[in-house]
């Protein structure tokens, strides 16, 4: 099947330290793909770079027919165009480990500004398409009120809301319950849970909770220093690892 | 006149002056907020050129002493062939000093929203135009109330200053009143507690107003 998205050797360098190396991954349509390694391993740099959060420095990017060139070593390839970069985010959606949610707006108003003022949609039609979400992670009753009267699993449940109101090809979540108090962390895990049951879109999941992501996965990936060091499903990975560095981190995630 | 006056004539005789004193500060204010505005966008602007000439106008203003710069407006541009008339040398010379300390105020607190927030803006995908003047800046102005708050009260204690070049503000009205007629300490209380009795209702109002918008928002604008 041809991949939802792709990333092409894609490189990305913080200040001389190389994060990203040539570092290839294909997505396929509906298919939940969760990253684990140690922290410093890439993963996020991962997540930000296809979301073009951080700008790849070489490699190629491409979401449903949309694709990002960005050269390689030997040159960089022309700016890309603001209307395609444009076009490429619009299939991606992102929930972050610190929510990022809109302080001055209320709850309502995150959610409808990206549909109503990139989408083009008429305003009754994005608040009814927000109330919708709002139902879905079970958040009705919040609607007029603001992020910092929500709790930090309420604010993670609205930011996921608020991906999804862009109707995403891809949603990335990077490490969505890591700022979480422990208690808080079930209700959003439940909430990306029923969403990958119900809804056909792919997922690239960053996470610390391993017997979530041993659920979720369709495929699991163990990443050190930049690199993909081993993959598969994750009865396979979770269960009989083959490489001694999988194993290890697992070992220690497991039991600590 | 030399006499005995009561604390209600020191009043009255002193009240010119505070119109004077407020009708300049409060077109300082708007050169100085424009101005704040303005260079402050400008110091982070990709152009270079506004870039560095927001960046000069800051650092001269902020760098010299506000006597001089006041000075300046009032003894050497008439040698250049520029004559204003009282009112503007003052409106000037606080606007364009307390626009470059706004500018600084500015900047600092668009650079303290951008970070987290931008990812979000980039992640839902939302125009840069219509990200910087619904999301940005309404959280840039939040943080800025304090600040500001303290900037005005800070003109406003300036004042007196410009009753070196002769404008004939409080302080003037009260020297000219103590040549006449003594008094010093009743006329100098007198000032103070107008200054106060404008000063600390401002202090407190800002307080209120950031007080409430914490409130709303939450300490995340902080």
């Amino acid at each position: 099947m041809t991949p939802i998205a792709t990333m092409r050797d894609i490189s990305k360098t913080y200040t001389d330290v190389p994060v990203l190396d040539r570092f290839n991954l294909d997505i396929a349509p509906a298919e939940k793909v969760v990253l684990i390694g140690p922290s410093g391993s890439g993963k996020t740099t991962v997540l930000r770079t296809l979301m073009t959060v951080e700008m790849p420095d070489w490699g190629d990017l491409a979401v449903d027919g949309v694709t990002l060139h960005f050269g390689d070593r030997l040159g960089k390839a022309p700016k890309t165009s603001n209307a395609v970069l444009r076009a490429y985010r619009s299939k991606l959606g992102m929930v972050f480990q610190q929510f990022n949610l809109f302080p001055h707006m209320t709850i309502e108003q995150n959610l409808v500004e990206a549909p109503i003022h990139v989408a083009g949609m008429r305003r009754g039609e994005a608040v009814d398409l927000a109330h919708r979400l709002l139902a879905q992670v079970g958040l009705s009753d919040k609607v007029k009120a603001f992020p910092n009267q929500l709790s930090g699993g309420q604010q993670q449940r609205v930011a996921i809301a608020r991906a999804l109101a862009m109707n995403p090809k891809v949603l990335l979540f990077d490490e969505v319950t890591s700022a979480l108090d422990p208690e808080r962390v079930g209700e959003v895990l439940e909430v990306i849970r029923d969403l990958s049951a119900e809804r056909s879109v792919a997922m690239l999941i960053v996470t610390h909770e391993m017997g979530f992501a041993r659920q979720i996965a369709d495929r699991t990936i163990f990443m050190e220093a930049g690199r993909i060091v081993e993959e598969g499903p994750p009865e396979q990975i979770f269960g009989e690892a083959q490489n001694p560095r999988t194993r290890a981190f697992l070992g220690k995630m497991l039991h600590p | 006149m030399n006499q005995t006056m009561s604390v209600l004539d020191i009043v009255v005789f002193v009240l010119p002056g505070l119109a004077a004193t407020f009708s300049i500060l409060g077109s300082a204010v708007i050169v100085g907020l424009a101005l704040a505005i303005l260079a402050g966008l400008g110091s982070l602007s990709s152009q270079r050129l506004v870039r560095v000439l927001c960046l000069t106008y800051i650092e001269v203003f902020r760098g010299t002493s506000f006597l001089v710069q006041l000075f300046y407006f009032y003894y050497v541009l008439p040698l250049l062939g520029v004559s204003l008339a009282p009112f503007w040398v003052g409106t000037l010379a606080l606007g364009l000093n307390a626009g470059s300390y706004g500018a600084e105020l500015t900047r600092g607190a668009l650079l303290a929203v951008a970070s987290n927030q931008r990812d979000a803006i980039i992640a839902l995908n939302i125009p840069r135009v219509r990200a910087f003047y619904r999301i940005i800046l309404p959280q840039a102005a939040a943080r800025m109330i304090l600040p500001m708050g303290n900037l005005l009260l800070e003109m406003m204690k300036s004042t007196p200053l410009l009753a070196l070049v002769s404008i004939a503000d409080l302080l003037y009205r009260g020297q000219m009143l103590i040549a006449l007629n003594g008094q010093a300490p009743i006329v100098y209380g007198v000032l103070m507690v107008i200054y106060i009795a404008f000063g600390w209702p401002l202090a407190r109002g800002v307080a209120l107003l950031d007080a409430c918008v914490t409130r709303r928002w939450g300490g995340a604008h902080v």
